[in-house]
């Protein structure tokens, strides 16, 4: 999922009303992304703020009038109200026709939903399948997904920019990942998310995914080899739109197609490129086979003995009747912190500030000060420049309205590397979920972190060293340096300031590249950031 | 939801107390659900009056299909709509008719508190009318897409989608426009 699938999935994410899957993905992408985790506070806050309205008492009287009108079985006359004449319009079916218009609505098989059922069906009824996915514009970056499956099985492959990421294996009931970027294989006994029929992963409910609470349309069109296909155009209101092309004779798909919304229309983000059925699959497939030199991490193990470890607790502090534990407290090769606690947090602002023997100066990940992570009772701090001296302690403090905690840690775990132990891996705590960042997505949101920081305090140098630290990050990651206009508006304007005018409009030229990609471009905000981008492209030409 | 079927089956046998049971487990959240589409406390207990009148006289008509709660919802919005419909949008903001509650004893944080909610019920109210009962009835409600969508008659990924762009615009209306940071951008030179 790209930033701005994310984005528009996110108020769902927070509400708990996305699918086991789409909910996965969200995650996944808001552990690498800061820009979409800052997107998912403010969304947060602002609904705090609308669920504070609250509403004036009732005059007196209502409750007899309408108690009388239950014992009569009629209505009784009540202070005048232009509501009553209007109740006349609405007396001639009442809510129950409401109902039943709803139950005919969505019980009655259209034509094209009863024959994407079938085309559903055929898909589920296959042997195997090789897939080929290519998800993002032909002039931005791509990624592309490579699936192969047969009862039981699946092996997955993402490669971005020609490069490979991830592999995934599932069989037997073991779920195997390899990481790419950090060399590691991850090995767990899991039934998710491979149940029955591959759930999600399958063509068949890749379809069937999108066409539940969608509108379906059908017609006939010439392939480009000149034969006839069923074209199904599966639209979910506002947000996403797919295109199934079926052959009629066998009802299984030849292509499908991933369209986003953008103006009055729809543009084309996603596709298969190869779809093939039934055809033998080499067994090795199945079989991931760590390569040289790879750590082989079995997750269950890290599971139970890190759960274990959180369950204890490293330190408990009290505040009045109530408990504040911290779960976690990790320390890096470049002296940045990563902690985890629980408490009487959940749905709180707090606010979390690091200090230690040294004085450094440590800023939070994502924000200065106070943030809202309602479902992370975690952080991560960074010295403002990196530590070469371990400090002797630390002193953690986390602090609602109501309640302060403060925790003193002398033994910090010390990871030996530049990330936490265990990154991705995903502690729970009751309701709460979190995962470390790691890897060059850790990295070059610290790098973006201290950037911001410094261009918020003035020194465009600092600032400048690691926004570029930070590219350079994202585009190994990625293949760009940053999707975010408002980070080319940042470096645009902090390139100009140091004089450096050919930088700078380079820096807004791919600002607003970025701008012309992003299917939100007609957003008010991204308006704005536009026309700045505009300025300073005028200004530097 | 049985509790609320067999109180009407109760009611409809005969039993007033029934139907006050049902009346006292509703009123206040069908009464908030008025406020937060009119943001006048006169015009919301009309509606509401109007809503629980319409309820008695549908009641038989209820088939337990969805909550009984969702079911009052959908006569609010009915009649909400058909008011709507009839009358000429008001210019002026709504300005809030409710006793402050806060306890901060500190006038200037009351004072602040009230502008805020001014300005968020303003911008409630701003919002296109699909876009904002959605943000009402999930948001201030409390119910889920799917109950929405039922009450609405429409998918759940438009509910997701009205949900989505309703809180962006709001965002937008309250969220004062970017300033320019004057330290990093040079005047332009003049043309």
């Amino acid at each position: 999922m790209n930033c701005t699938h994310v984005r528009r999935n996110l108020k769902a994410f927070v509400d708990g009303e996305l699918g086991r899957l789409a909910r996965a993905a969200v995650a996944r992408h808001l552990a690498r992304c800061r820009a979409c985790r800052a997107e998912m506070e403010a969304i947060t806050a602002m609904s705090d703020e609308i669920k504070k309205l609250d509403v004036p008492e009732q005059s007196d009287g209502m409750r007899e009038t309408v108690l009388a009108a239950a014992r009569d079985g009629r209505s009784s006359p009540t202070r005048a109200a232009g509501w009553r004449a209007r109740r006349v319009l609405f007396a001639a079916g009442g809510a129950g026709v409401v109902i039943a218009a709803a139950l005919f609505l969505l019980f009655r098989p259209t034509t094209a939903q009863a024959a994407l059922q079938r085309v559903i069906a055929a898909s589920g009824a296959v042997k195997t399948c090789h897939m080929e996915w290519l998800i993002g514009r032909s002039d931005g970056p791509q990624e592309r997904r490579i699936l192969w499956y047969e009862e039981g099985k699946f092996r997955m492959e993402e490669w971005r920019n020609g490069k490979l990421q991830f592999i995934e294996v599932y069989r037997d009931g073991r779920m195997d990942t390899y990481s790419a970027d950090t060399n590691e294989l991850f090995t767990a006994v899991t039934d998710k998310p491979f149940a029955k029929d591959f759930e999600g992963f399958t063509v068949a409910a890749m379809i069937k995914a999108g066409s539940s609470d969608a509108q379906v349309e059908c017609e006939s069109v010439r392939g480009a080899d000149g034969r006839q296909l069923n074209r199904f155009t599966i639209t979910e209101e506002g947000m996403e739109r797919e295109v199934v092309l079926a052959d009629p004779a066998t009802d299984l798909p030849v292509s499908l197609e991933l369209h986003g919304p953008l103006d009055n229309g729809w543009e084309k983000y996603g596709g298969s490129e190869v779809i093939e059925y039934n055809v033998a699959l080499d067994p090795d497939l199945f079989v991931l086979t760590p390569p040289e030199g790879a750590a082989v991490v079995d997750l269950d193990a890290v599971r139970a003995e890190w759960q274990q470890r959180y369950d204890a607790g490293l330190a408990r502090v009290q505040d009045g009747d109530q408990e504040a534990v911290l779960r976690d407290f990790q320390v890096t090769s470049e002296g940045d912190v990563f902690a985890i606690w629980t408490g009487p947090f959940v749905g709180h602002a707090f606010e979390a500030t690091l200090t230690d023997d040294l004085g450094t100066t440590y800023l939070l990940e994502n924000g200065y000060g106070s943030f809202q992570a309602w479902s992370r009772p975690c952080a991560w701090f960074i010295p403002l420049t990196p530590l070469e001296t371990h400090p002797a302690w630390y002193s953690l403090t986390v602090a609602t309205g109501h309640h302060s905690f403060t925790f003193r840690v002398e033994k910090p775990v010390r990871s030996p590397s530049a990330d936490p132990i265990f990154p991705r891996f995903e502690a729970k705590f009751g309701e709460a979920l979190f995962m470390y960042p790691a890897g060059s997505e850790g990295a070059g949101e610290r790098a973006e972190t201290r950037a911001r920081y410094w261009k918020d305090h003035g020194d465009a140098q600092q600032a400048l060293r690691y926004f570029e630290q930070s590219f350079a990050f994202s585009e190994r990651e990625y293949g760009q340096p940053s999707a975010n206009t408002n980070t080319w508006l940042d470096i645009g304007l902090l390139y100009e300031q140091t004089g450096q005018r050919a930088k700078a409009h380079d820096a807004y030229q791919c600002g607003l590249e970025v701008h012309r990609r992003d299917l939100n471009r007609n957003n008010p905000d991204q308006q704005e950031v536009a026309k700045k981008l505009e300025q300073g492209l005028r200004r530097t030409r | 939801m049985k509790d609320d079927r067999r109180l009407i089956r109760e009611y409809l046998a005969g039993s007033d107390a029934a139907f006050a049971t049902l009346f006292d487990e509703h009123n206040a959240a069908l009464f908030a659900f008025c406020y937060h589409l009119l943001g006048r406390r006169h015009e919301a207990e009309d509606l509401c009056q109007s809503a629980w009148l319409e309820a008695i006289r549908s009641l038989r008509s209820y088939r337990g299909r969805g909550s009984f709660r969702a079911w009052l919802h959908g006569i609010v919005l009915n009649l909400y709509r058909n008011h709507l419909r009839s009358r000429r949008p008001d210019p002026e903001p709504l300005s809030p008719d409710l006793p402050s509650e806060d306890k901060t004893s500190d006038p200037q944080q009351m004072a602040e508190r009230e502008e805020a909610t001014r300005r968020l019920r303003h911008a409630l109210a701003q919002l296109e009318p699909a876009h904002r009962e959605v943000v009402i009835l999930h948001e201030l409600q409390g119910f889920k897409y799917g109950e929405i969508a039922h009450l609405l008659h429409c998918p759940v990924g438009t509910v997701k989608s009205r949900l989505h762009y309703g809180l962006l615009a709001l965002r937008a209306a309250l969220n004062p426009p970017m300033e320019v940071d004057h330290e990093l951008h040079p005047r332009p030179a003049e043309s």
